[in-house]
């Protein structure tokens, strides 16, 4: 059940590119979420038409007992107002939200998290649960530059093995994530489930390769959404079962469910 | 001791505890919004548009956030009235608060047997005529602009229910009283004022619209002002009783509508941005009648006073 609270800022962490880690203080939230799941945020304000109005749908990156994580890319203005707050400020938030991923499906197999760019906040909270399972976990993890690889110590941490590739080959491979997935794949075990989230082009070639290679895949997607609790239906997303929700029906669907027909 | 507010209105005979609706299309079926509050709480709710047949809804690409606003272009995706009344409806039996239908009809017929549906179910308060969504070409669109269209429709459903019938008007018109007053000879029994206004917005680098319907409909506070002096323009105009609603987000917002001529108003995109607020507004409505030493609410309604 979500809750719509407002949660204090205890850390701002600034990273490279543009990212932030926040930390907020949010128990009742904490308590609830599951891997996979995002929550609506936006910094509390006095004004009665907050500017953007609206919140935005962001992963929850981790949690540590009362203190929630979301990673942030200052990309437009409302992630830059929400990158901008300091300790002690309060945003609003609503959450946990969405349904997450299915961990009972990476059991007894080698899951690959294959994630570009800000992705890979969808996936801290996965990898951490998987390995507590006692699952295989390979992180593969894409994007522009080196510089924008961030969070990877979390994950080194977590001692699971890495596949980086970035576009201008600052870093580990040189090319898309998905060109270097097929090498990747033949060092390991056959028994694989993906589980992948990114930008659409990303997720659309990985699931296609997934579908082809007839390996389950969990595909985390995003789409613009304004309440982020099913009412709206802003957050449609085509599938074989017609249209879905992304808020509440996902933001997890199966690969084979999804149809990629977009111009 | 504080002597007690009187925030209730009545509209055609219907009591309302409080001035205050969720608006169509905002609110779900209700029970979404259950998990924030008790939605019993509001003077009223109107249920998401509800067709004849379920209805899947514009392609993805349905919403884009705008200054002060939002547009979007859902198409009327809903479950059907079937589906409302076999599943949804006797979820909200026990909530204590006023349920308004809202329906859409592509044809007279259509509409006539919407009402027909629904006027079975006593948990259902009023009906409101969706007779002005913008966003798909059979929907609505001809009734909302078209006098004789809008008459006919108002007045099959009045036959086939025994419930008030409130009537959602478009903005997208030159002069929004002449279909007011259309609608009030047709018998409606109340007037809904706005719908979205319709808008468009464009991603520069692709050179595409940012909605797969290319238009949508704009709401939020950016539409209020034209909203309040429609209300203004049509509570002169009619006898029956208006509901105001566009871009609501706290008390003021909705006394302006109220002052306006509004007898009750309706909190639609402020739901998106805050579950709580239609909750916040009434509250705040509470507390500014305490502040101003109103006993009674429906005083207030078409109060605004001549400039001089």
């Amino acid at each position: 059940m979500p809750y719509a609270v407002q949660a204090e800022l205890v850390q701002n962490r600034r990273l490279p590119q543009e990212n932030y880690l926040l930390t907020f203080r949010a128990p009742e939230i904490c308590g609830e979420t599951l891997a996979g799941q995002f929550v609506m945020a936006a910094p509390k304000t006095h004004q009665t038409v907050p500017s953007p109005l609206l919140k935005r749908a962001l992963a929850v990156y981790s949690i540590r007992g009362e203190y929630l994580s979301i990673l942030v890319k200052a990309i437009g203005e409302g992630t830059l107002r929400l990158a901008l707050m300091q300790p002690g400020h309060s945003a609003n938030l609503i959450g946990p939200l969405g349904n997450g991923f299915d961990l009972t499906a990476g059991r007894g197999k080698t899951n690959f998290l294959i994630v570009g760019g800000v992705g890979i906040a969808s996936v801290y909270l996965l990898a951490q649960k998987l390995k507590q399972q006692g699952d295989d976990v390979h992180l593969l993890y894409g994007a522009r530059t080196a510089a924008d690889l961030v969070m990877l110590e979390d994950f080194q941490s977590l001692d699971i093995p890495l596949f980086i590739a970035t576009d201008d080959g600052s870093a580990g491979f040189k090319g898309f994530i998905t060109a270097g997935l097929g090498d990747y794949m033949k060092a390991c075990s056959s028994n694989l489930n993906f589980y992948t989230c990114g930008p659409e082009p990303m997720l659309k070639a990985v699931s296609i390769f997934a579908c082809t290679q007839g390996i389950p895949c969990q595909v985390s997607v995003e789409a613009r959404m304004a309440c982020g609790f099913g009412v709206c239906l802003g957050c449609s997303v085509s599938t074989r079962d017609g249209n879905r929700l992304a808020c509440s029906d996902g933001p997890v669907f199966e690969a084979g469910e999804l149809i990629w027909d977009r111009p | 001791m504080e002597s007690k507010v009187n925030l209730a209105v009545k509209i055609a005979g219907v009591r309302f505890k409080n001035p205050v609706l969720t608006a169509s299309g905002t609110f779900g079926y209700g029970i979404e919004f259950a998990q924030f509050f008790d939605i019993s709480r509001l003077g009223g709710f109107c249920t998401k548009g509800l067709s004849l047949l379920p209805m899947a809804g514009n392609r993805p690409g349905r919403i884009v956030e705008t200054p002060a606003g939002m547009l979007n272009a859902i198409g009327l995706e809903n479950v059907g009235v079937d589906c409302f009344i076999v599943e949804k409806l006797p979820l909200l039996e026990h909530y204590d608060t006023q349920v308004v239908a809202n329906i859409l009809g592509k044809s007279v017929e259509e509409f006539a047997e919407l009402a027909r549906r629904l006027d079975l179910h006593a948990k259902i308060s009023s009906l409101e005529l969706n007779i002005s969504c913008p966003n798909i070409k059979e929907g609505g669109i001809h009734f909302g602009h078209d006098p004789k269209m809008a008459f006919q429709a108002v007045t099959a459903v009045k036959r086939n229910t025994t419930k008030p019938v409130w009537v959602k008007l478009s903005p997208n018109v030159t002069d929004v009283t002449v279909i007011a007053k259309v609608c009030e000879e047709a018998g409606a029994d109340a007037l809904t004022l706005v719908n979205t206004f319709v808008g468009m917005s464009i991603d520069v680098y692709k050179r595409r619209p940012m909605l797969s319907n290319v238009t949508g409909g704009l709401s939020g506070p950016a539409i209020r002002p034209l909203a309040v002096r429609m209300v203004y323009q049509v509570a002169k105009a009619v006898r029956i009783p208006v509901v105001g609603i566009g871009g609501i987000m706290c008390a003021r917002d909705a006394l302006e509508f109220m002052v306006a001529g509004a007898t009750a108003v309706q909190v639609g995109t402020a739901n998106f941005t805050d579950p709580l607020a239609a909750v916040k507004v009434i509250e705040g409505l509470e507390q500014f009648c305490r502040e101003q030493g109103i006993s009674d609410i429906s005083t207030l309604v078409g109060s605004i006073r001549a400039n001089g």
